[in-house]
């Protein structure tokens, strides 16, 4: 039996493979409904394009965003996160986020600035070379929209900052 | 002699410190609301130090406390630099509006200290009716996001600084504060005499979060860009290819 042959839940993957697509900002982040809190139990990946996202009170426009997500009991690795994809029809797969990033930035738009939406219970250093700044969180991350009378803004909130690594 | 108040107020402390909540995996994480000894205002540490992280000075600074604080009383600041960059910001009580802090006035302390090149740790202390209050400390360096009051330590020419409320930077801060007040009616709807909390924080929030926004008028909770895998013992399939 060739590995094409294999059920897809049983076949390798490759991380290209992973079904990490283009979704509506919104949609990305959770951000469709109204709640009082983030919901903790979601799972959802992908990338959007931005025209201004907000991390904490400052703003980063022409902005690439990309929804991750790391585990909990994901362990210290140093220099680099564990990167964890729910799929359907199969268990979970890990990635390092220096290997996904690598493999998937040249895929991706280019815009002003790359941000990661992806918790770091670690705090984990990232040296991940991008052609424009990098912005990553320490601590917890969670989306926010906010309402007021200048409008709407979307916002990612950082248990402990935001870092920026500079191209 | 402790007073009940005290007592009830060190237990609940230590239950929040111990108990943790929702996506942290921090075990010194250190419940962000905390009630007074002899009042319910409440102060949410989670805003403060956000203010402090996000503040363009100390006139900034004292502007966003006295927008978080919910009581009558208006919070003044003091902040001392010492020549190795620590800084110490001291909030207080300005009973006898003489622009210093006296005894018993003090209520906080945000203290920053250099750890290394490039690197420094802050820690909140509260005092007097907020005694028993200590926050982690959270880490900074020098490629954060962070408004000018902290970032400037990193630059090459910083300039230590002092800094106090004045009578009159007082009166400033209390018509702004009134007029943040009128503008966010879901939060401070209800007049209230210095010790009862007011209409918007009677009851307990429903799960104090670190994100929600303290300036804008209405939030709404997306995603946590975490997975909840505690206790499991197969670990998922690594992709390295």
């Amino acid at each position: 039996m060739t590995i094409r042959e294999l059920p897809f839940r049983e076949r390798p993957m490759t991380i290209r493979e992973l079904p990490f697509r283009e979704r509506p900002v919104r949609e990305l982040l959770n951000l469709d409904g109204r709640r009082a809190e983030p919901d903790h139990a979601y799972a959802g990946y992908g990338w959007a394009r931005v025209d201004e996202i907000w991390l904490g009170e400052h703003a980063v426009r022409d902005a690439l965003v990309l929804g991750l997500h790391t585990a909990d009991d994901a362990e210290p690795l140093g220099n680099d996160v564990e990167l964890e994809f729910e799929l359907p029809n199969r268990g979970p797969v890990s990635v390092l986020a220096s290997t996904f990033l690598a493999k998937w930035l040249p895929e991706l738009p280019k815009a002003s600035a790359i941000v990661l939406a992806l918790c770091n219970p670690h705090r984990a250093p990232l040296h991940v070379v991008t052609p424009v700044p990098l912005y990553y969180a320490h601590g917890d991350v969670e989306s926010w929209l906010d309402e007021g009378d200048g409008g709407e803004r979307i916002r990612l909130a950082a248990q402990y900052g935001w870092i920026r690594r500079d191209a | 002699m402790i007073s009940k108040t005290k007592l009830l107020a060190s237990a609940l402390i230590l239950a929040l410190t111990t108990a943790g909540v929702g996506c942290s995996n921090e075990p010194d994480r250190v419940e962000r609301w905390a009630t007074t000894e002899n009042t319910n205002v409440k102060i949410d540490w989670n805003k403060v130090n956000q203010a402090y992280r996000d503040a363009s000075g100390p006139q900034d600074l004292e502007k966003r406390i006295n927008e978080i604080y919910e009581g009558d009383e208006l919070i003044s600041i003091a902040v001392a630099d010492q020549d190795d960059k620590t800084q110490v910001v001291t909030g207080f009580f300005d009973k006898n509006k003489n622009g210093s802090v006296d005894e018993g006035e003090k209520i906080f302390t945000i203290k920053r200290e250099p750890t290394g090149s490039g690197e420094a740790h802050v820690q909140t202390v509260g005092y007097g009716p907020y005694a028993g209050y200590a926050s982690p400390f959270w880490s900074i360096t020098s490629g954060m996001l962070m408004g000018a009051m902290i970032s400037n330590m990193f630059m090459p020419r910083y300039v230590p600084m002092t800094y106090v409320t004045s009578n009159a930077r007082l009166s400033d801060l209390g018509s702004h504060r009134s007029s943040y007040r009128a503008s966010n009616p879901a939060r401070f709807g209800k007049a209230s005499k210095s010790g009862r909390s007011y209409g918007g924080h009677v009851t307990k929030p429903s799960k104090p979060g670190f994100g929600r926004s303290s300036g804008f008028g209405r939030s709404s909770g997306g995603g946590r860009f975490g997975l909840a895998r505690r206790g499991r013992t197969v670990r998922p399939e690594r992709l390295t290819a």
